[in-house]
């Protein structure tokens, strides 16, 4: 008996101890750039909720979420806000959880009575809000990858990323232009991971390309050299990884170690300078897809793009020292877009779902066109190929 | 051919990092019967302060000197502080509490140096090493070198020196040890100093390798501890042959049969083991009363 009692204080306490890791810190949640002195007494502000994870796991795609969407709210507010009204944005943090997503979605709408809701980061929050938004028939822009989220697509319920399908054409589009046919796939086999796996097989045949090795890892693997042992010996010519930082980095060094001599292609999601401070050396010749943003400086000047994305970047690096990455360009787009719906629909929330359906927008991630069958709105055209030459990310044409 | 070599040298590399993680955990069980679950957190910490010290401009070579010296005296002062404290306790709450410390190092660790990855230089910047087509990165052979150095150091200390028979005293029988005036706790701080050192050097010669986060330690503490029951806890050449064993079945594991299976394997060998002989493969029967 006494020993049963030990067993299931061992069980109680280490799941309490798995439950307050996953929490992550509590924060109250901020409000911001909500006080736009003196715009107040003419008209009372719109409130636009915001659910961001600004803690926990997701939370590196969170905060500068939170900040582009913060810097943008301000300077709407200097040009006079929307229809002479200010906007105020009631940001809400999710602990990158689920459960708390739903709840901070539900205060927003009931409690705070906002006209729409931006969110979340993490594919699972953005899913579980998006039930809520639909019942409430209330409009969400979400911030997150799952395809899911608007496929298939429900009234008022929109996303600004790329998705892996854009990822997977776009990569595709470019071995096709160097003749390359036989490729292998080396993917985390997290969601993510899992995500581009099903797209790179569907899309493969469409493109003329086989896959001759399907291969995965853990994301907290220390080592992935037997998968490239594997693919190594197969007559691929190129290999293609999808995961998120630090697993790729992992695989370019390894391969290096391995002498791996065909061209190896990484996903956007680890399209970001951490992937050469931690590959250093090895992340030389790497091929990334990624958003034009990563390198706003190297855009073509015909591009519709670019005067959007220098705009931003510069903004974004005057306020926090830092180019901004992909997802604070998705919290931008997301505010944007909305932004345009409230000035079509002068702010009337009955008529947002239709008018956000119809909105064509030039954002930093990329053309957005919305259309009935397409929530997403955005074409693998708007990625673009970035290859590692001296420490830099390099367009590639 | 060439595969089956090369899936042969990646599972002795990954087998190496489990084998100094086990024989971490086997050297604090064999003298105090208390299963370390913080022995992961000493990894990451040794990665982590060298990490941290280079960045402040130390040399590669006094970091992980300094990294190693922090991560001996945290071992010494979990068991002196901590452990020693609850003597009473059973093997249980002692189990538990070293979960609920290596809890509170992966949050300090956290909050000190953020969620992200760090990558740390190679001990050698050279090309790997290339035999017969099979590939070896010059910090794998760091890695089996440090393993080797480990082991023959262990033994040594163990079966030549006095400190090594009283430890040994201690773990076969503490009361007569006692009697002998040998202080158990003072064996017990020993093991605990030995281990956190152990595992700051396994830190430190593995981050180069890919890289070093606040919850590196964990991954690595699950194998490290599979392989120390599959060795049969208390005797470190068992752990670290049981060890190589797990790294070498998942490397080929993955190789022939699917990557997405790999750990799958190394477990699935520890609980048929585990089924036919429940005191793992070298252990001796009256291992495991003192705690699991």
């Amino acid at each position: 008996m006494k020993k049963l009692n030990g067993l299931f204080y061992f069980v109680l306490v280490f799941a309490m101890l798995v439950v307050s890791a996953c929490g992550g810190g509590d924060k109250p949640s901020a409000s911001a750039g909500g006080e736009a002195p003196g715009a107040k007494d003419s008209k009372e502000a719109i409130k636009i909720g915001a659910v961001f994870s600004l803690t926990g796991p997701n939370s590196p795609l969170g905060v500068p979420e939170k900040q582009a969407v913060e810097l943008l709210v301000k300077s709407i507010n200097e040009k006079g806000g929307v229809g002479n009204r200010p906007i105020e944005v009631i940001i809400e943090d999710d602990k990158s959880d689920n459960t708390e997503a739903v709840k901070a979605m539900k205060k927003l709408v009931n409690k705070e009575k906002v006209v729409a809701v931006l969110g979340s980061s993490g594919s699972g929050p953005s899913l579980a809000m998006a039930e809520i938004a639909s019942q409430e028939k209330i409009s969400l822009i979400s911030m997150a990858a799952a395809d899911q989220i608007t496929n298939p697509t429900r009234a008022g319920i929109f996303k600004t990323p790329h998705t892996d399908i854009h990822g997977t054409k776009r990569i595709f589009k470019y071995l096709q232009e160097k003749g390359i046919t036989k490729v292998a796939i080396l993917n985390d086999s997290n969601s993510y991971g899992s995500g581009w796996t099903t797209q790179l097989k569907k899309y493969a045949p469409e493109y003329g390309i086989t896959l001759v090795a399907e291969e995965k890892y853990g994301t907290k693997d220390p080592s992935m050299s037997s998968q490239l042992t594997k693919i190594k010996a197969t007559d691929a010519q190129a290999l293609i990884v999808a995961g998120t930082n630090p697993g790729p980095a992992t695989i370019v060094k390894e391969a290096k170690q391995l002498n791996f001599n065909i061209p190896i292609i990484s996903s956007h999601g680890s399209a970001n300078s951490k992937f050469i401070e931690l590959a250093g050396d090895s992340a030389e010749g790497v091929l990334l897809v990624a958003g034009k943003l990563l390198v706003p400086d190297q855009i073509d000047q015909g591009d519709a793009q670019a005067i959007v994305i220098k705009t931003f970047a510069d903004t974004y690096k005057a306020a926090y020292g830092d180019y901004p990455d992909g997802f604070a360009g998705y919290g931008y787009d997301g505010l944007n877009i909305l932004v345009e719906a409230l000035q079509a629909t002068n702010s009337d929330q009955t008529k947002l779902a239709e008018a956000l359906g119809k909105v064509k927008h030039v954002g930093v991630t990329g053309e957005f066109s919305f259309t009935a069958e397409d929530h997403n709105g955005l074409s693998e055209d708007s990625m673009i190929m970035v290859e590692v030459k001296n420490g830099d990310f390099v367009v590639v044409n | 051919m060439t595969e089956f070599m090369q899936y042969f040298a990646n599972g002795l590399v990954n087998g190496g990092i489990y084998a100094i993680v086990a024989i971490g955990f086997i050297t604090i069980y064999s003298v105090s019967k208390v299963i370390n679950m913080a022995q992961g957190e000493f990894l990451m910490l040794g990665g982590m302060i060298t990490v941290a010290l280079i960045g402040m401009e130390l040399p590669y070579g006094v970091a992980a000197l300094v990294a190693i010296l922090a991560v001996t005296l945290l071992g010494i002062f979990l068991q002196k502080y901590i452990i020693a404290n609850v003597k009473k306790a059973n093997a249980i709450s002692l189990i538990i509490l070293t979960i609920g410390f290596s809890t509170l190092l992966q949050g300090a660790a956290s909050l000190t140096w953020g969620k992200d990855a760090f990558s740390l230089p190679p001990i050698t910047n050279s090309a790997p090493l290339s035999i017969a087509g099979v590939n070896i990165a010059m910090q794998s052979v760091w890695i089996l070198g440090t393993v080797l150095i480990i082991l023959v150091f262990l033994w040594f200390l163990m079966s030549k020196t006095m400190l090594g028979k009283k430890i040994t005293a201690c773990s076969i029988n503490p009361m007569a040890a006692k009697l002998m005036g040998i202080s158990p706790v003072k064996m017990s701080m020993i093991a605990f100093g030995i281990s956190g050192a152990t595992g700051a050097i396994a830190g430190i010669v593995i981050a180069p390798l890919s890289v070093t986060s606040y919850d590196v330690g964990v991954l690595l503490g699950i194998k490290g501890f599979s392989a120390a029951i599959l060795g049969g806890l208390g005797n470190p050449i068992g752990a670290a042959v049981a060890a190589f064993l797990i790294g070498i079945l998942e490397s080929f594991g993955a190789g022939y049969i699917s990557s997405g299976m790999k750990d799958a394997f190394a477990f699935l060998i520890l609980i048929a083991v585990l089924i036919m002989k429940p005191s793992g493969l070298f252990g001796e029967r009256s291992v495991g009363k003192g705690g699991l």
